[in-house]
């Protein structure tokens, strides 16, 4: 009775290995050349464990300064994709421009169309909007396309300076750690982080390559839009490689280059893959 | 006749060639040297027939093509200020009125902080003063006090235009416009102004219907417009939009450093008196006052209804109810929002000739 337990059991099992072996065996490519879908991107910004919500929340810094957040832009740009058989796809650039927003609905989701099929082991992209087409809407702006357009409605009105270039990163509030004098009225804070490296300034835009491997592989399928959940967290805007503290620095701008430097490599390491979702249509 | 047609029919043919031949040419030449001229987008100041006498004396700055494009370049030029990266157009964007968009302060080098909101770079031939407080008189010294403030471009002319002067291409195109290539100060801001006087606000819909130009504005708008003349054209008045005075509007003190147009007068009562700001296109100069408080139409007019302290220099003409304000209904608030958006002209505000 024991053995014939234990042999209907090995049985069993072997039965079970073989016939998932087989179904493998047999199964038909998951994709084949020309399926394509969306990859969506979905910058969701946070403050540490919490998500972050503008205005009424106040949140505290490494550095012990309490502070909100009433702004939040920026932008995202020239996205590639490395896939796990070596070849990399890049979103042509016309259609590459993105603006995260924390004040619009879904203003984090950055969606793009027609990805080939396959798996991804990596999302490489610019935080910022890169030299040479900052370059270039200096004398062509019709090169100002989708969220770059400064054009009376545009979403980048409020992100460009005139002959300077992007704001690559705006995040604004108040803290009561400033104190409230000529450089900083009613106790607000500025970090508009911008140049790209024009007229000596520095290149503040910054690259990032987010890893999407093990549970986390992006598998676009003809069924399957991938949405790749990418936290980005404000509470690393203060620590990392460089200690940014409100009372000493409530205002960056277009001034104290070396110090926007130092706060872009925070900016750099602020954002993290959380999950991916590969579920099926 | 065979004979004369046959040597007609040779001359055609010979004709047909040469007609071939010079689009041949003509084609050739495109590739490399383009024969076609581009169409040149003129600068210069027309005053609109449904508007008056501009205040500005033409005849001591004439405004030219190419004056107005050297103000133009000058207007986008880095150079003019201490650390060469703030421009008047830093803080005066073609979309937003030539207002600073979403700030309702601005900051030059450094990032040290305007005292006050930017205001816009329009229909400023018709002006009599400049500032919030006035405390400018004439357009051709405008410019030297962003210039020289040490909030804005933190420069001095001396330096400015030492700068200008070892430019590649500035020297030669001053001379063009006035005469020398020695460049002077007054001529740098001689070519501000021509700029700023080329950039004429008067194509709204607002002014298309009163010209009776086709446009039709809806029974919301036409009602906000009756709201308007009976309540906020004392001051904002005529075509401009604005009567050009300075007054008290009950604004609630922010800031006790900014005593308004006192800070120019020395007179008690014009303490916290500030300039009444044209309405045309406001839909996109936000935010709004003299210290950019207000980021909404609608919490502009909620101040006019509800929002205003008064003081004793207070404008009577704010105080003639029950509580100091305006008297206006939830649906005279939208009519008079509506009506406001129909002084947006949006070819003022995308024209490619006012961008650099």
């Amino acid at each position: 009775m024991q053995y014939a337990s234990k042999f209907s059991f090995l049985f069993l099992s072997a039965t079970l290995i073989f016939s998932a072996c087989k179904k493998d065996d047999d199964a038909t490519p998951e994709w084949t050349s020309g399926d394509k879908n969306d990859l969506v991107l979905e910058f969701d910004n946070v403050a540490g464990d919490q998500d972050l919500t503008l205005n009424t929340v106040q949140y505290t810094n490494a550095s012990g300064e309490k502070f909100n957040v009433t702004t939040l832009k920026y932008y995202i740009s020239n996205i590639t994709l490395k896939n796990e058989d070596g070849t990399t796809y890049t979103v042509p650039q016309d259609q590459s421009y993105f603006l995260v927003d924390e004040s619009v609905n879904e203003g984090g989701m950055v969606t793009l169309p027609n990805i080939p099929a396959g798996n991804y082991t990596s999302v490489s992209y610019t935080i910022g909007v890169d030299s040479s087409r900052s370059a270039a809407i200096e004398t062509d702006n019709s090169k100002a396309v989708g969220p770059l357009n400064f054009g009376v409605g545009g979403a980048g009105l409020e992100m460009h300076w005139p002959h300077n270039g992007y704001i690559h990163f705006k995040m604004e509030g108040t803290s009561p750690a400033i104190d409230s004098t000529d450089m900083s009225p009613n106790g607000e804070y500025y970090l508009h982080i911008g140049f790209y490296g024009s007229m000596g300034t520095p290149n503040n835009t910054r690259k990032n390559t987010l890893a999407t491997t093990g549970t986390n592989l992006i598998k676009v399928r003809k069924n399957i839009a991938p949405e790749v959940h990418i936290k980005a967290d404000v509470m690393k805007l203060y620590t990392g490689s460089y200690t940014l503290k409100l009372k000493e620095n409530p205002n960056m701008m277009m001034a104290s280059n070396e110090i926007t430097s130092k706060v872009a490599n925070n900016f750099a390491a602020m954002f993290e893959v959380e999950h991916v979702h590969n579920d099926a249509k | 006749m065979p004979n004369r047609l046959t040597r007609q029919l040779k001359i055609g043919r010979f004709d047909l060639l040469i007609f071939f031949s010079f689009f041949w040419s003509c084609h050739s030449k495109t590739e490399t040297d383009p024969i076609v001229p581009v169409p040149v987008l003129k600068l210069e100041f027309t005053r609109p027939a449904h508007f008056p006498q501009p205040v500005y004396d033409f005849s001591a700055n004439p405004v030219t093509d190419e004056g107005a494009a050297l103000g133009r370049a000058l207007f986008n030029e880095g150079l003019l200020s201490s650390n060469k990266l703030i421009s008047c157009a830093s803080c005066h964007v073609q979309g937003a009125v030539f207002t600073h968009p979403a700030h309702p302060l601005s900051h030059g080098v450094d990032d040290r902080f305007t005292l006050r909101n930017a205001q816009p770079v329009m229909n400023l031939a018709w002006n009599r003063s400049f500032m919030w407080d006035g405390s400018v008189t004439h357009l051709d010294s405008f410019s030297l006090f962003p210039l020289q403030h040490p909030n804005e471009m933190d420069e001095t002319p001396a330096n400015a235009v030492a700068k200008l002067q070892a430019h590649a291409t500035y020297p030669a195109r001053f001379k063009k416009v006035f005469g020398t290539d020695q460049i002077e100060i007054g001529h740098v801001l001689k070519a501000l102004s021509q700029f700023m006087l080329v950039c004429t606000s008067a194509n709204s819909r607002y002014d298309r219907f009163m010209t009776g130009k086709g446009e039709v504005l809806n029974a919301e708008e036409l009602a906000g417009m009756q709201v308007f003349e009976a309540k906020c054209s004392s001051c904002h008045s005529g075509v401009l939009f604005t009567d050009f005075s300075f007054r008290q509007n009950g604004l609630p003190i922010k800031n006790r450093s900014d005593s308004g147009r006192y800070r120019h007068t020395n007179a008690l009562e014009d303490l916290y008196k500030f300039r009444v700001p044209s309405l045309r296109n406001v839909e996109h100069s936000k935010p709004y006052m003299h210290d950019g408080r207000f980021s909404s139409l609608e919490s502009v007019v909620e101040f006019y209804r509800s929002g205003m302290v008064q003081r004793s220099n207070t404008d009577p003409v704010l105080l003639q109810g029950a509580t100091p304000g305006i008297a206006i209904t939830d649906a005279e608030k939208k009519q008079l929002v509506a009506f406001l958006k129909t002084l947006t002209d949006l070819e003022f505000l995308t024209r490619p000739e006012l961008y650099k």
